[in-house]
């Protein structure tokens, strides 16, 4: 356990240094599987599915904001659609675009699950994301889920019935229209898997708030049988099809997965908790209090040159100002151990 | 000398300028009551048209439903249940967003006010240096 602690020390040790190299390249990582998968599943327009044009377009949203991906993927997906059926195109960009309206202009920092949550499915791992946002986030993070579990029954459907979409007349775009949005959101398996995420979501956000001891792991591990559970009543109540293998497979990489994050969001030590109990003029307290578990990794030793140093200071624009400096100064230290606060 | 007090001042000064400034600065140039009202009227204009999409889609993809045994009575039913349906969604969005852009100003007003003493702080570091 402490080697792990250690590590993960280490690990914030080396984000904290190389932060800037290593958003870019996690940004690229997840834009190019976002890419890669929607044109894998749904590259009805031959040109835009080609691999080159997704790693160019990962290249580029590297180096942007998040939403830039978000709004990226989310036009590769209505280039691909509209290649297959205007109406189909027509049906999903307004599906975007109300999910825009009413939630995404509120919360745009959240749009990212909506790119998420359409990976965890194409990786066999639905649950992930409710677990993962049950033990960071609050339940209005919920939503964006659901967004991002409709969006991937969305290119399912297209993928699955696209010989079946293609019509070129105005009954046949029409009715294509028609049947799209009749089989979305009255699909069985879609409701299905949405109310088992919210269920498992509300379970893991309840139970981690507790105060009971080892409260984050029964969260994650009640969580996922929740979501088994409601899986295998969908399954036998509303005879949706649940690969139960796979099912079982993708919890326990969850739970794994969900452990990590709890290494990683809140270690702490129960063996040493405190439990305090003290007045003021209005209420009793009573108070329970959980040590945060840390491991002293062997620091960089900085040498110093020179001891007296000259600094110049000039004022610019903005209201900090920038510091000059001659000769070799304790400055990165400095400004380091601030970022690492942060 | 280097003060290292103030070089870490001004490092969260920084930070807090390229994350959350530029917005924030934004945000508390506006009266609250103004920014509220402002904002709740986008919200209801947008609202709206999102309103208008998914009725015009439901009645898209109802339209042989709605179609078969007209009456007028039934139309007037329909338009009641669309407009009683458009009445609750603005009152929803109208309290959802007059609270929601509420904690927003202030808290922009918060940060930028914890700004604003640190620059005073800042100022007097200065001052003190120059002495």
């Amino acid at each position: 356990m402490s080697r792990l602690l250690e590590w993960k020390e280490k690990l914030q040790l080396l984000y904290a240094e190389y932060s800037t190299y290593i958003d870019k390249v996690i940004r690229f990582v997840l834009a190019l599987i976002c890419f890669l998968s929607i044109s894998g599943n749904i590259g009805f327009m031959e040109k835009l599915a080609k691999p080159i044009v997704s790693i160019v377009m990962a290249v580029a949203c590297a180096f942007l904001p998040m939403i830039v991906t978000v709004i990226a993927a989310a036009g590769l997906m209505l280039a691909h659609m509209f290649a297959l059926s205007e109406g189909i195109a027509m049906i999903v960009a307004g599906i975007i675009i109300l999910m825009f309206i009413f939630y995404f202009r509120f919360t745009p920092k959240k749009a990212i699950i909506l790119l998420l949550t359409p990976i965890a499915f194409a990786f066999k791992v639905p649950m992930l994301i409710p677990i993962a946002y049950g033990l960071a986030g609050t339940p209005i993070y919920i939503v964006p889920v659901i967004c991002g579990t409709i969006v991937y029954f969305m290119i399912k459907f297209a993928k699955t019935f696209s010989t079946t979409i293609t019509g070129t007349n105005e009954g046949g775009m029409m009715s294509a229209i028609g049947t799209f949005a009749k089989q979305i959101f009255q699909n069985k398996e879609l409701w299905s898997v949405i109310i088992a995420i919210v269920i498992c979501f509300l379970i893991v956000y309840a139970i981690r708030r507790k105060s009971i001891n080892r409260a984050w792991e029964i969260a994650i591990i009640s969580g996922t049988v929740a979501y088994i559970i409601t899986m295998v009543i969908a399954g036998v109540t509303v005879d949706t099809d649940v690969q139960y293998g796979t099912l079982i497979v993708g919890s326990v990489v969850s739970v794994v997965i969900g452990f990590i994050l709890e290494l990683m969001l809140f270690s702490v030590d129960y063996a040493r908790t405190e439990y305090l109990q003290f007045e003021d003029d209005e209420y009793y307290y009573y108070v329970k209090a959980l040590p945060k578990v840390s491991v002293s990794v062997p620091e960089k030793q900085v040498k110093r040159i020179n001891r007296r140093q000259e600094t110049d200071m000039t004022e610019n624009k903005g209201a900090t100002g920038r510091l000059q400096l001659t000769g070799e100064a304790d400055i990165d230290k400095i400004i380091e151990q601030e970022l690492m606060k942060k | 000398m280097l003060n290292e007090k103030r070089v870490k001042l001004m490092t969260q000064m920084a930070m807090y300028e390229a994350r959350d400034g530029e917005r924030d600065f934004k945000i508390s140039g506006y009266y609250q009551k103004d920014y509220i009202s402002l904002y709740t009227w986008i919200t209801v204009i947008w609202t709206t048209i999102g309103y208008a999409m998914i009725t015009g889609a439901l009645l898209l993809v109802f339209l042989d439903e709605i179609f078969t045994n007209p009456s007028l009575f039934r139309f007037l039913i329909l338009g009641g249940v669309v407009l009683a349906g458009y009445i609750a969604i603005v009152v929803i969005s109208i309290i959802v967003a007059r609270n929601f852009y509420r904690k927003k100003h202030v808290d922009a007003r918060k940060r930028v006010k914890k700004f604003n003493r640190e620059l005073l702080q800042l100022s007097k570091m200065y001052e003190k240096e120059i002495r």
